[in-house]
């Protein structure tokens, strides 16, 4: 892997969601595709589905990185692909709403460019274990392990900056523990989707100038089980994803199914005096990680924000400290 | 720190513990398997077996935290 073809790639896919992001949100505002943030007693109107820039900044960065380091050429363009396919189905989703079943098969779409022969590593790492083998049953357990990091990524994506802090947290920890194992595809493209994150957490973070849309949420989702395909870094993603894994399987108990947010009906959370967030008293709310936090006491967006980062610092610590301290078996 | 902010903690610790556990478990059965003919071979069952085994414990957790959680918001509320 060339040191200098990543970190040209990195800086490319951030520039570009820089100035695709600033682009996009002036464009969204005009033409008034724009959401209410609810979080604010203000209910400010925010440019929707601007994570489009996002994921076209990462697919530059993961294109770049193709063309300038061959030995990973077909795993950019997988990854390439299975974001541009992700988004799609995000902007159709935002634009239209689809139901559970046509959720579900959307997420098999985006596994597909990732078993095309030679792309994901059919030698997963496991902590303790170390490397399983895997051929057949990849087929199967691809595409349900990228459908519950899409789903968890676009569930989670509730609260400002939330869902692209964590994920910028996740893919630089992917970043660091694949380059300490040679595991240069995982490593390289992580380090694009952290580069092109934090280009976008810049307005996306409290108060948020720009909402990602499902069109982002499924692309970052998309962006972080590919890339830990690659080498089988599976687990550290199941790991460093832990709290939205959490988040996403109390929301799907509770609201009974995968439902788009017009379809719930009482909301998880109320808004407070001061723009403070609570747990919905309703019986009928559902439960997901953030009225979890806020269950004892109303508390700022900004802070229940924090608080989830935090845990997903934590999370990737004990990810890391799973592979490269409790797994004795040397990775290759 | 809050029973709301100690619970989200509670549910990534052992969810982090209870995933390592299903690790072991894969890794436990793998052993097994070598020392068996190797007509019960089939790398899957054992991958399978593990998943299973993870997935099944982590379900029982995460449903336990949002019990944990609807008795706590219940609790507070008027």
């Amino acid at each position: 892997m060339e040191i200098w073809a990543v970190l040209t790639a990195a800086a490319a896919a951030a520039v570009a969601t820089e100035l695709l992001t600033r682009h996009l949100a002036d464009r969204l505002r005009r033409v008034g595709v724009t959401g209410v943030d609810v979080h604010k007693s203000g209910r400010p109107e925010v440019p929707e589905m601007v994570g489009a820039a996002l994921a076209l900044g990462m697919m530059i960065g993961a294109s770049i990185l193709g063309w300038a380091d061959q030995s990973l050429t077909p795993r950019a363009l997988a990854f390439s692909a299975a974001v541009g396919v992700a988004s799609v189905i995000g902007a159709v989703d935002d634009l239209v709403d689809l139901n559970a079943l046509q959720k579900a098969l959307g997420a098999a779409l985006i596994a597909l460019p990732l078993l095309a022969p030679g792309i994901a590593s059919p030698r997963p790492f496991l902590p303790l274990v170390g490397r399983a083998r895997m051929h057949l049953a990849l087929i199967a357990l691809i595409p349900a392990f990228i459908s519950v990091i899409v789903n968890s990524a676009n569930m989670i994506d509730a609260l400002n900056g939330l869902l692209v802090g964590s994920a910028a947290v996740i893919s630089a920890t992917m970043a660091a523990v694949g380059a300490w194992m040679g595991m240069e595809a995982t490593a390289a493209l992580s380090a694009v989707s952290a580069a092109a994150c934090a280009a976008y957490y810049r307005h996306n973070r409290f108060p948020a100038e720009v909402f990602s849309g499902n069109v982002g949420s499924f692309a970052l989702g998309a962006a972080l089980g590919s890339a830990s395909t690659f080498d089988g870094l599976e687990s550290l993603l199941l790991i460093s994803a832990l709290p939205m894994i959490v988040s996403g399987y109390m929301t799907i108990v509770s609201i009974r199914g995968l439902k788009s947010r017009t379809e719930i009906e009482v909301k998880a959370t109320v808004l407070e005096e001061g723009d403070r967030i609570r747990a919905n008293p309703d019986p009928r709310a559902p439960i997901t990680l953030i009225p979890v936090i806020a269950l004892d006491r109303a508390k700022t967006e900004r802070r229940i924000v924090a608080e989830i980062i935090a845990l997903t610092v934590v999370s990737s610590a004990l990810g890391t400290i799973s592979l490269l301290v409790l797994t004795p078996t040397p990775a290759r | 720190m809050d029973r709301g902010s100690a619970l989200a903690l509670a549910s990534v610790l052992v969810g982090w513990l209870l995933m390592m556990l299903g690790f072991w478990l894969a890794g436990e059965f793998t052993a097994w398997l070598t020392t068996r003919p190797r007509e019960i071979t089939l790398e899957v069952l054992k991958l399978s077996m593990g998943t299973v085994v993870l997935i099944g414990l982590l379900v029982l957790w995460f449903e336990a935290v949002k019990r944990i959680a609807v008795r706590l918001k219940a609790a507070r509320s008027p």
